[in-house]
Parts: C-alpha cells; sequence; structure tokens
C-alpha cells in the first residue's frame, strides 16, 4: 500500500478498475462458455451445432474470423485410442466478417495447413497473438499474413478436428482469451464424442430396425397374451395388412384359429413363452385370409423362441415362406406326371384331350380355357383342333363346383375326360374351334405369327393377339379370320405357346383365364412353356402313328385282297373244271339220247365229276371250320397205324414199300379224327409222289423236352425249291387228283393242336413232311 | 362231178383232266375235225413233232403255268401253228395275248365259243 493517498486513491481506482475489468472479461467469457453450451446442448446433431459455435466465437472476438475444422474421416468413438494423424481436415462451420478463412481455395491453403500441422503437433498453434503464451503452445513467427490460433481438439488421443480463428490484429486476442477457446475446444470434443457415440447408437438402431423390418423372412414378436407387439415389413406384406393395424391385435384374429390349432403353433406359443423352449414347425400350411386363392395356401416352416422385452417374455415368430420352393417342386412333379401321361396314348384324339386336360385341370396348370390348332403343312394353315373348358361363366361355377365336390386328382379327370369325350366334341365351344382355320401368313393375328416363328411361348393381351381392325389392304379371308377368332380368343390376357417337334411347327396352343379373371403369372406362362414342349412331341409322335397305322392298314388291306383274289381265282379253276365237264357231258347226252353205251360213259363221268365238286366243297367247309379240336388222351402210334391202314389201297396200288421206325411215347392229348385227316393227306401224297414204287418212311420220334414228330418220306421227285413255300397255300397242287386244299388242311390241323408242320425236299430225291406236336400229357393238363 | 373233199384239219388237244380230253375230243371230231390228245407236255410235244397238227388247244393251269413250257416248245417246233389257250382263269387274258397265244379261251360248258375260234383260226391260216 502507497503512503500517497492521492497516489494510492488513484492506485486504488486503477486497481478496482482493472478489478471490474477482468471481472467484466471473466462474465463475458462465461457467458460465452454458456452460450456454447447452449448451442451444443440444443442437438445431437454436430452438423447443426458447430456453426452455432462459430457465430458466437464471432460474434465474441468481432476482430476474429472463427473456422472449426473436423478431421477426414472422422475417428470411430468407440476404437481404442492410439493417435492417428487425420487423413485431412474439412471445414465444417466458420462465421466472421473478416474473409480470412478461405474454404477451398488453393491459394490460401495454407488456412487449412496451419490447423492441419496443429492437429498433427498435437498443440495449439498460435501466431502473432499473446507472445507470452505457455509451454504447450508454439509461436510460429513464419511471416504470415494475419495473427492465427489454431487449438486441435481430442477425444482420446484421437484427433477429431480443429478449431481456428484469424485477425488481422495481432491484440484481438490474448493469452486468458486463449484458455477460454482451449476450455471451448475441450468442450466441443467432450460433446462431439458423444454425438458420435449417439450417431452410432442411432445407426446401429436403425440397422437393426432395417435389418428387422427388411428381412427376407417375415418375423413377429407376441407376448404372452397372444397380441401382436411388433412385426417387420415382410409379415406385413405376407397378411396383405399395415403395421399399424397388426400392432396389438391377437394372434388369431390375424391368422386362421384352427390352421393355428391344428398345426400346434399356439401350444408351441405357450411353451416358448412360459418354458422357453425353442420350436420348429415344419412345412405348415397357412392360408392367410383374402390374400390367396383357397386353393393355394402358403407354406412356411416357422420357428418360434424366446425374448425379454422389459422383463416380459415374449416370443418372436420367424416365418420362412418356402411356398414359391414348394411350388416349383409341386410343379415339377407336375410336368412329370403330365410327361407320363403323355407318353401312355398314341391314339392322336387322346393325346390332344390330354394336353388341354392337363392345361385346364385345377391340379394341373388352372387355367380356364385351352385351344389347341393343328398345323396343316399341305395348306399352311393352322386348323381348330380342340377346345377345352367351359363354354361361359355359369358353367365355369358348376364345374369348378364339381371338381371341389370329388377332390379328383388329374388322372381321374382324364379318366373322366376320356367318358365324356363325346360331349366334349359337341361343345358350343369345340364347335366355334373346329371352325377355326388361319392361315399361317395372316398378318392380323401378330402374336401367332411371333409365336410360331420365334418359337417363343408369350403371354399377350387381346390388342397383342389381335391386330386392330383390319385396314381395307387385307384380303377377305383373312379378315373373316381375324373376325371368328377374336369371337372365340376373348379374354384380355392370353398365352400363346408353339407346338413344336424339335425345332418343326406342329400347331399352337391359347390358354386364358376368361371366367376367374386371375392373373397370368410368370409360372404359368413357363409351366405352359414347357407343357408345349412335351405336347408337341407327343402330338407329332401320335401323328406319325396314325399315318403308320393307316398304311399298315392299306398294306394288310390289300394283301388281304390279294391272298382273296388269289384264293377266288383258284377257287374258280377248281369249280369251273368239273362244271364245264359235267355240262359238256350232260350236253352230249342231250345230242346222243339213243346210244345207250355213250348214254352210260357220259353219266358215269357225270357222277365221278359230281363227287369231286362234293369233295371239294367237304374241303373248303374243313377249311373254313374254326380252329376247335377235341382233345382225349391218344397213342400217336395207334393213330399213325390207322392212317397207313386206310392208305394201303393207294400203297399197295403203286407198289410202294412202308417201313415204320417208332420211339415210345406217352400217351398225350390229340383230336384223334382230326390228326388221321392230317396223316392220311401226307401218307396218300408221298405215296402217289412214287407212281413208279419206293419206300414210304414213316417214324415217329420224341424231341425233348416237349415235342413229339411224326416224319414221313417219300422217295419221289421233289418239290423245286420255288414252290416248296407255296405247297400249304390253299389249291397250289399241281396233282391230278384232289382239290388242291389237302395240305392246307393238314396245316391247319396241325396249327389247331399247337404244333408245327413243316417240309423239306429235294428235286429227285424225295420229301419229307415234319409234323411237331406239342407233348402234352394227361396229368400236364 | 366228185368234189374233191378237203382233208380234214388236224387239231391237238392238250388236258390233263381225262373227262375233259375225252369232252373235247368227242366234240370236235363230231365238228368234222382230226382230233389228237395229249396228258401233258410232254406227250404234247411228241405229237406235234410226229403229226404236225393244224392248231393247238392248250390247257394252262393258271397259278402254276404248268403248259407255259409246252407253249414255248411247240413253237419252237412251229412258230405258224396256231395255239388256243384253254383255261378255267378267267381274267389272265391280257398277260397272255403277249405270250404269242393266237387266242385266250375261258373254259365251259358251251363249247360254242371254243369252237368258232377254232374255225376262224384255221381258216385265217389257210
Amino acid at each position: 500500500m502507497s503512503n500517497d493517498p492521492q497516489l494510492s486513491l488513484d492506485q486504488e481506482r486503477n486497481h478496482y478498475r482493472a478489478l471490474l475489468a477482468q471481472e467484466q472479461r471473466r462474465v463475458a467469457h462465461l457467458s460465452m462458455i454458456n452460450e456454447v453450451q447452449r448451442c451444443i446442448l440444443s442437438t445431437p446433431d454436430y452438423a447443426a451445432f458447430l456453426p452455432l459455435v462459430t457465430q458466437v466465437l464471432a460474434g465474441h472476438f468481432t476482430a476474429c474470423d472463427v473456422a472449426i475444422y473436423l478431421s477426414e474421416p472422422l475417428p470411430e468413438p468407440d476404437t481404442e485410442s492410439t493417435f492417428e494423424e487425420p487423413v485431412d481436415l474439412k471445414l465444417a462451420a466458420q462465421a466472421g466478417e473478416h474473409g480470412l478463412i478461405y474454404a477451398g481455395d488453393k491459394e490460401h491453403e495454407t488456412c487449412a495447413d496451419f490447423a492441419l500441422k496443429a492437429v498433427r503437433q498435437q498443440r495449439l498453434l498460435c501466431r502473432g497473438f499473446a507472445p507470452q503464451i505457455g509451454a504447450d503452445c508454439e509461436q510460429l513467427d513464419d511471416q504470415g499474413q494475419f495473427a492465427a490460433l489454431a487449438i486441435p481438439f481430442f477425444n482420446r488421443n484421437k484427433p477429431l478436428g480443429v478449431l481456428k480463428l484469424a485477425s488481422t490484429d495481432d491484440g484481438a486476442i490474448d493469452s486468458g482469451d486463449i484458455s477460454i477457446l482451449q476450455m471451448i475446444a475441450s468442450l466441443l470434443a467432450t460433446r462431439m464424442e458423444s454425438c458420435l457415440a449417439y450417431a452410432q447408437v442411432h445407426d446401429l438402431g436403425s440397422f437393426q430396425q432395417r435389418l428387422f423390418s427388411t428381412m427376407l423372412h417375415a418375423l413377429l414378436v407376441v407376448d404372452s397374451k397372444g397380441r401382436i407387439r411388433s412385426a417387420n415389413e415382410r409379415f406385413c406384406e405376407t397378411v396383405n395388412l399395415p403395421e399399424n393395424e397388426l400392432q396389438g391385435a391377437q394372434l388369431t384374429d390375424i391368422l386362421n384359429l384352427g390352421e393355428l390349432e391344428r398345426n400346434g403353433i399356439l401350444e408351441a406359443l405357450a411353451d416358448v413363452t412360459e418354458n422357453g423352449v425353442p420350436h420348429e414347425l415344419e412345412g405348415v400350411q397357412l392360408s392367410v385370409p383374402g390374400v390367396q386363392l383357397p386353393d393355394a395356401p402358403l407354406i412356411f416352416d416357422i420357428r418360434i423362441f424366446r425374448v425379454f422385452y422389459r422383463h416380459q417374455p415374449q416370443a418372436v415368430l420367424l416365418f420362412i415362406n418356402l411356398t414359391s420352393r414348394w411350388r416349383s417342386f409341386h410343379q415339377l412333379q407336375l410336368m412329370s406326371e403330365i410327361g407320363r401321361y403323355f407318353s401312355a396314348s398314341l391314339n392322336i384324339d387322346k393325346v390332344l384331350r390330354t394336353v388341354l386336360t392337363c392345361i385346364t385341370a385345377g391340379n394341373g396348370l388352372g387355367f380356364n380355357r385351352a385351344f389347341l390348332l393343328l398345323v396343316d403343312e399341305k395348306e399352311q394353315q393352322l386348323k381348330g383342333a380342340l377346345a377345352l373348358g367351359a363354354s361361359s361363366a355359369s358353367e365355369a361355377q358348376y364345374i369348378w363346383h364339381e371338381l371341389d365336390e370329388n377332390e379328383w386328382n388329374l388322372q381321374q379327370i382324364l379318366d373322366a375326360a376320356d367318358n365324356v369325350s363325346e360331349s366334349l366334341e359337341s361343345s358350343p365351344l369345340q364347335q366355334q374351334l373346329s371352325e377355326l382355320i388361319i392361315d399361317l401368313d395372316n398378318l392380323l393375328l401378330p402374336a401367332i405369327q411371333v409365336a410360331l416363328e420365334e418359337h417363343r411361348t408369350l403371354r399377350v393381351s387381346q390388342s397383342e393377339l389381335l391386330a386392330k381392325e383390319p385396314s381395307d389392304n387385307v384380303t377377305e379371308s383373312h379378315r373373316n379370320q381375324w373376325q371368328q377368332a377374336a369371337a372365340l380368343f376373348n379374354a384380355s390376357e392370353m398365352v400363346v405357346a408353339p407346338l413344336l417337334a424339335k425345332d418343326r411347327l406342329v400347331g399352337v396352343v391359347l390358354a386364358d383365364n376368361v371366367f376367374s379373371g386371375n392373373l397370368i403369372e410368370d409360372t404359368d406362362v413357363q409351366l405352359l412353356d414347357s407343357l408345349a414342349g412335351q405336347a408337341g412331341l407327343t402330338i407329332d409322335n401320335a401323328r406319325t402313328y396314325q399315318q403308320l397305322e393307316k398304311a399298315q392298314k392299306e398294306l394288310v388291306n390289300s394283301e388281304r385282297l390279294a391272298v382273296v383274289g388269289d384264293m377266288t381265282a383258284r377257287l374258280s379253276h377248281e369249280i369251273r373244271n368239273p362244271l364245264s365237264t359235267i355240262g359238256g357231258f350232260a350236253r352230249r347226252l342231250c345230242k346222243h339220247p339213243e346210244n345207250t353205251e355213250i348214254v352210260l360213259r357220259n353219266a358215269s363221268v357225270i357222277v365221278e365229276e359230281t363227287d369231286r365238286l362234293e369233295e371239294l366243297l367237304n374241303d373248303l367247309l374243313e377249311m373254313a371250320r374254326p380252329g376247335s379240336i377235341e382233345l382225349a388222351p391218344q397213342h400217336v402210334s395207334e393213330i399213325v397205324d390207322q392212317a397207313l391202314l386206310l392208305s394201303e389201297a393207294d400203297i399197295r396200288a403203286l407198289k410202294v414199300q412202308v417201313e415204320t421206325d417208332y420211339e415210345e411215347i406217352p400217351i398225350i392229348l390229340l383230336d384223334r379224327a382230326r390228326l388221321l385227316q392230317a396223316l392220311l393227306n401226307i401218307v396218300r401224297n408221298g405215296a402217289q409222289s412214287m407212281p413208279d414204287g419206293g419206300v414210304l418212311r414213316v417214324s415217329i420220334v420224341l424231341k425233348k423236352p416237349s415235342m413229339v414228330q411224326i416224319r414221313i418220306s417219300d422217295q419221289g421227285k421233289g418239290i423245286p425249291p420255288n414252290a416248296l413255300k407255296h405247297v400249304f397255300d390253299p389249291f397250289y397242287s399241281t396233282k391230278l387228283k384232289g382239290s388242291g386244299l389237302g395240305l392246307p388242311i393238314t396245316w391247319r390241323i396241325i396249327q389247331d393242336h399247337g404244333g408245327k408242320l413243316e417240309v423239306e425236299s429235294k428235286v429227285d430225291e424225295g420229301t419229307t413232311f415234319i409234323i411237331s406236336l406239342p407233348l402234352r400229357t394227361v396229368s400236364a393238363e | 362231178m366228185i368234189q374233191a373233199v378237203p382233208s380234214p384239219s388236224t387239231l391237238l388237244v392238250v388236258e390233263d383232266n381225262l373227262h375233259q380230253r375225252l369232252l373235247y375230243e368227242e366234240e370236235l371230231k363230231d365238228e368234222g375235225y382230226s382230233v389228237l390228245t395229249a396228258g401233258d407236255g410232254r406227250e404234247a410235244l411228241e405229237v406235234a413233232q410226229r403229226a404236225h397238227p393244224d392248231l393247238v388247244l392248250l390247257d394252262i393251269n393258271m397259278p402254276v403255268m404248268d403248259g407255259l413250257d409246252t407253249l414255248g416248245k411247240l413253237l419252237e417246233v412251229d412258230h405258224h401253228i396256231p395255239v388256243i389257250i384253254h383255261t378255267a382263269y378267267p381274267g389272265y387274258q391280257d398277260s397272255f395275248t403277249s405270250w404269242s397265244a393266237d387266242a385266250y379261251v375261258v373254259k365251259s360248258s358251251d363249247l360254242t365259243e371254243l369252237k368258232q375260234t377254232v374255225q376262224r383260226l384255221l381258216a385265217r391260216n389257210k
């Protein structure tokens, strides 16, 4: 204290003035800090509050421009606190009207460089201001144009940014200001840190929310009272309800109660919430009211597990939708099933019916109507072949009802279609289609043209199928075809599928949903496409087969005609010869009735020729007799002996010797009378072939395991090879006697016994007939 | 005035059926012809070479065509000799006219056509 009161008064006054000024500065600093605090707490969004902070500071240090740079990129709030140099700084906010802060101006890069230097050195940098500043500050003397201060701020060693002030007035900031600014910088650092953490949590939350809401599977949280707490987007889409309607609703109001109970979902929910046991339910079928057709339920795997929310147990239901996978599996099955039906028949009508039935059946492709037109290659036209589907909406209703009632599978529907094929053919729809002919070059039906030319299955609207009103420069017939097609193809959309066999056009199929109005989906188009592929081949096969069958029938007919013609010619010869003889001699009788000798001789000729005709008639009847034989146990050798005995007259007259060689044969089943007839024919033939005598060998051989052979060999002149194959043909005989039916009848008798008659012959050596008979014993029969 | 009676034409009947052979022989003799007969082709050739008939009536059993060899050989002996094919088969006429036969007569109990044909061919060859 000074003794001079005046001086000491002045001194005191000055002292208090200084104290006042100091207090005023402190108040100003405090209010500045307060203002900055308010700014940074006003929002968690630093991008919003940083400009406010620079404004506050610029308002306080009016001689300065203020800038805040942020590290680029900003450090993650929770990463470990080792210092890393920021790659770059970015101006986040600025204030002040002195034009000393330049953003993005190359010429003044030193502005940012200065701040960058501060942050890299992790300490305050000062130029011009407050030369007496402390040790952790660096005073620069780099000839800068103006005074500047850069205060880096950190979060646990990681640089967040730099607070920078610049002024042309070196005295604008003193060391007291600097310490306040440092305090503000550390406030910024703390706040930035919490903002970044907040942002991260927020991001994480919204990320999880996004995950939850957009995940591929439907997710539902249900509390212990069965109320829905939350549902993700996918679930909302699945049940076609907005989330706000779902929240708080009872699960049983949203999904079908019966199905929930039937599939054990309610039971599982209770177990999950009470005991925490997770459940997995596989392949659960759920219908969602008002969304899908009743016959197309959705298929889910459902997983249920427990979570706690505010200490309350809740069940999370994860619905994994397998419907499309299940459907494509079902569709694959369907296609292979359809393929099987296609290959089951080669009858063209049945094939066409099968194709269209598979397209229209509910458990097939389920279209309302289907039309099939076939290509006529000669005429270059498509011709209506078969239409299937109701002719009217009310008929469609009736059919659906009927099918629903009966729950028929595809096979049953196909069988039913076979049974009602006649009524199908007379349906109005069929009549309309059968009159439809489309020239392949008719440009008025562009979609059909495209489908056929590009070999593609198309989904088309009616306007794409039918060109607009026919213009004048089309032919009358094309216009008529267009009108007929327009009357028939009246659905708003249709599928057009070409029927191909390899690369050849067979026809075209059109299908629509004219009555139900159901949209034709991509899968429907794909299914029809692959069905058409199979159908094309099947129809082509059936057509080829049909042509083959026709050709074969014609061939058989012509052969039969040839045989009949041949037979007729031979028969007419056999009848004409005796007839002309009888007639001739009868005429002679009339001419010479007086000569008894001639009369007697002519009459006897007539009698003989009449006998011959009668014999012919008997043989013919024998030939035509149905092949029934009466089997009885017989000794083969006895029958052979009897035949030789009955032929004895011929044999003796021709000086033929008979040699026999019989093996021991069991008693077998034979028709004695007919076999005797057969043997007589062969024995007499053999004897007659040796007019100059010879040996007739007859042997019976047991051909194991199941045959008996009777061999009859002569030493006649033999049969030439070209005649050999005809010896069993009727009337082929070159003998003088007999009807020409002996060997054919013999052949027939052996056939009727289930045996075989063969002939071997060498010219000038002789002929052997071999009868093979099955060894049918009594016990075996 | 004594008119010279022309020597009757000689016909050869080739027919395997005994009764028919007899019938044609007697009927044609009644017409004033001299008739030779043969039961098969071999015999027919022998007779033809020996007796040089003015006309041959040849039975052909059509599907077997057993008379064709005979026909060929007869024509070798004398290719001017007229041959009538006499058969029970109608309908083969077309294929036979190409076989150098002069006529084709289907067998009948009414022999008028046969006799007219014989007469016509003999007259032509006079």
